[in-house]
C-alpha cells in the first residue's frame, strides 16, 4: 500500500490501540471458556448468538483480497466484474443445499471438524484422509496469501525500507493473530470478527460517500470512461466472459461453502433460527461489500487511468490516497479504512488457522496416532499445531514475497474444494452414496482439474477451458464416478 | 425445508436474467449512471438477496427427515 501520505503519531496510536484490543479480546476469550475441550475451544460450547454469528460469517468471508482484488479486477475488465456480486450472493444460496441437514446432524452428534460428518456418514479412513489433505492444503495456501497481504499492508504504514517493513508487518500482525487465536480459540476469533466486520462495513459505506464527494456521481464516472480509450470497459461482455460468469457463480458459490471454517461456522450457531438469520444477513453482504469494491474500480478507471499489470491491484490504494490528501475527514477515514483492511485480512486468516489446527489435532492426531488422547491434550496440541504452522507460513510468506507468479501457480483452491461436493452435498441427500466411489471420484476430479490447469493444452486459456474453470470439468467426472459407482455397489448388495 | 423445486427454478431464472447474455455487444444505454445491463444485474442481485433471505426466514429447517438416518 504505497503512495500514502505517512500516518501521523495519533493515527499510528489509533492503529496500535486497535491491534492491542485484539490481544485483550484473546484474554477475555480465554477467561470465558467453560471447559477445556475441543468443542469449547473450536465451537464455543453451545455456540454463538445472532450478532456474533452474522459478523463472524461476514468477516471470515470477506478478506483483504476482496477489497484489493475486486477493485483491481474491475479496473482491468470493467463493469463485467459485477459478476462478483452474483457469485458472492450464490454462496449463501449454496448453503441452502446442505446447511439445514448438516446443522441438524452436527448438533445431534457433536461434530467439531468437517470430516466428523464424513466419519459418521461413511466411516472410511481413506476418504477422511484425502478430504483432510485437500482442506489443509487449500487453507494453508489461503492463509499464506493473507499473511503476505498483511506484510504489503504494513509497507504503507512504515517509512522504513519496503522489504524490512514487509517482514516486520508479516511477523507482527501474525504474532498478534496467533496470540489471540490460541488464547481464546473460536471465541476470540469470533469476537474479534465482530469488531473487524463492523469496522469494515462502516468504513466501506463511508468510503462510498467520500467517493461521491471527491469525484462526483457514478454517472459522471461512466461518462468519463466513455470518452477515454477504456470505453470498452462499459460494454456488454463477450461470449467467453459470459461463460466465465456462469463458471464463477458455480465454482465460488459451491466452493466457498466447503471451506472448513465455513462448515465449522454452521456447527457453531447456537440454534437453527440464529443460523438462518445469520445467513439471511449474509445474503445482503455482497451489496455493501463486493458492489462497493466494483464501484471503486469504476472510479479508478475514470480518474486513475494508465495502471498496468500488478499496479492495477493497487487501485484501491490510489483512490484512498487521493481522498486522504483532500480533507481531515478523508485522512481519518483512510486511517479507519486502513484498520478495516488489516481487520479483513486478520479475520480471514485467524479462522483459517484455527480450522487447520482443529483438523490436524482431531482428524489426524486423535484418529490415527493416539485414539485415547484426552480432550485437554488435543486442545493443547491444536494450539501447538497453530504455532508450528504459523512459523512455517511466516517463513514462506517472507521467502515468497517477490515470487508472486509461484504463488499464483499454487492457487487452485476452488478447483480443488468443489471436488468435495459429492462427499458433503450429495451424500447428505442420497442414502445410496458410497465411500469408495466418492473417494475415487475426488482423486479423479482433482487429477483432471490440475491436468487441465497446468497441462498447457491449446484449448485452455488463462487457466480456463472456454471460460470455464477446470475444476467444474473435474467435478462432472467426479459426480459421474460417485453416482455410477454407488449404484453399482448398491445393486451388488 | 422440504425439497422444493420451485426454489431452484427461481434461482435459475434469476441467473438467466442477471447474466447479460441476451444483449448485443454494442448496447450502451446508460440509466442512473450505470450501463442498463449492469443495472439489471444489480437489481437481479438485490432480488436474489431478498429471495434467499425470504427462504431462510420463512421456512424452518427442522421439518426435515434426514434420509441417512
Amino acid at each position: 500500500m504505497n503512495n500514502f501520505q505517512a500516518f501521523d503519531q495519533t493515527a499510528l496510536i489509533f492503529i496500535g490501540i486497535y491491534l492491542s484490543t485484539l490481544i485483550i479480546i484473546g484474554f477475555f476469550g480465554y477467561h470465558a471458556r467453560q471447559e477445556n475441550t475441543l468443542k469449547d475451544f473450536y465451537l464455543a460450547g453451545n455456540g454463538f448468538g445472532l450478532v456474533v454469528i452474522s459478523l463472524t460469517f461476514y468477516a471470515t468471508q470477506y478478506s483483504g483480497n476482496t477489497l484489493f482484488g475486486y477493485s483491481g479486477m474491475t479496473y482491468r475488465i470493467g463493469y463485467a466484474w459485477i459478476m462478483c456480486v452474483h457469485f458472492m450472493t450464490a454462496i449463501v444460496a449454496c448453503y441452502l443445499i446442505f446447511a439445514p441437514k448438516l446443522y441438524k446432524r452436527a448438533r445431534q452428534y457433536n461434530y467439531i471438524t468437517p470430516t466428523d460428518y464424513l466419519q459418521h456418514r461413511f466411516g472410511s479412513n481413506s476418504l477422511n484422509i484425502v478430504v483432510t489433505v485437500i482442506m489443509v492444503f487449500v487453507l494453508s495456501n489461503y492463509l499464506l496469501a493473507q499473511l503476505m497481504a498483511m506484510g504489503r499492508a504494513m509497507q504503507g504504514l512504515s517509512s522504513a525500507d519496503p522489504n524490512i517493513a514487509y517482514q516486520q508487518g508479516v511477523i507482527l500482525l501474525t504474532l498478534i493473530m496467533v496470540i489471540y487465536g490460541t488464547l481464546g480459540g473460536i471465541r476470540a476469533v469470533a469476537w474479534t470478527d465482530v469488531i473487524q466486520g463492523s469496522i469494515l462495513i462502516v468504513g466501506l459505506i463511508v468510503l462510498l460517500f467520500m467517493l461521491f464527494k471527491q469525484f462526483g456521481s457514478i454517472s459522471l464516472a461512466t461518462a468519463t470512461i466513455q470518452q477515454t480509450q477504456d470505453f470498452s470497459k462499459i460494454n456488454v461482455p463477450d461470449a467467453n466472459r459470459i461463460r466465465e460468469w456462469i463458471s464463477y457463480i458455480l465454482i465460488v458459490g459451491f466452493g466457498s461453502t466447503l471451506y472448513p471454517q465455513a462448515i465449522q461456522r454452521i456447527y457453531a450457531a447456537r440454534s437453527e433460527k440464529i443460523l438462518r438469520q445469520g445467513l439471511a444477513f449474509m445474503a445482503f453482504a455482497p451489496l455493501f461489500t463486493a458492489l462497493i469494491a466494483v464501484i471503486i474500480g469504476i472510479y479508478a478507471i475514470a480518474y486513475v487511468p494508465g495502471l498496468e499489470g500488478t499496479a492495477s491491484d493497487q487501485v484501491l490504494t490510489r483512490i484512498l490516497s487521493i481522498i486522504q490528501q483532500n480533507s481531515i475527514l478523508g485522512y481519518w477515514l483512510i486511517v479507519i479504512l486502513y484498520a478495516a483492511v488489516l481487520a479483513a485480512m486478520m479475520s480471514t486468516a485467524d479462522s483459517a488457522m484455527l480450522s487447520i489446527s482443529s483438523m490436524l489435532s482431531k482428524d489426524i492426531y486423535s484418529r490415527f496416532i493416539n485414539e485415547n488422547a484426552s480432550e485437554a491434550t488435543l486442545t493443547l496440541l491444536g494450539k501447538l499445531f497453530s504455532w508450528c504452522l504459523i512459523i512455517i507460513l511466516v517463513w514462506l510468506a517472507i521467502y515468497l514475497s517477490d515470487k508472486a507468479s509461484l504463488l499464483k501457480l499454487l492457487d487452485r483452491k476452488f478447483d480443488l474444494l468443489i471436488q468435495l461436493i459429492p462427499a458433503f452435498m450429495l451424500s447428505i441427500h442420497w442414502r445410496g452414496s458410497q465411500a469408495l466411489p466418492t473417494f475415487i471420484g475426488i482423486i479423479v476430479g482433482v487429477f483432471i482439474s490440475l491436468c487441465l490447469a497446468y497441462g498447457s493444452f491449446n484449448f485452455v486459456h488463462e487457466g480456463k477451458v472456454y471460460g470455464f474453470h477446470p475444476g467444474l470439468i473435474g467435478l462432472v467426472i467426479n459426480i459421474l464416478i460417485t453416482v455410477i459407482g454407488s449404484i453399482f455397489i448398491n445393486r451388488r448388495k | 425445508m422440504k425439497k422444493q423445486y420451485w426454489i431452484i427454478t427461481v434461482y435459475v431464472l434469476l441467473i438467466f436474467i442477471g447474466i447479460p447474455w441476451y444483449w448485443p455487444e454494442d448496447t450502451n444505454y446508460i440509466v442512473m449512471g450505470f450501463p442498463l445491463w449492469v443495472l439489471i444485474s444489480i437489481f437481479v442481485s438485490i432480488g436474489a438477496s431478498f429471495f434467499t433471505a425470504f427462504i431462510l426466514l420463512r421456512y424452518a429447517w427442522d421439518n426435515d427427515t434426514d434420509v441417512n438416518e
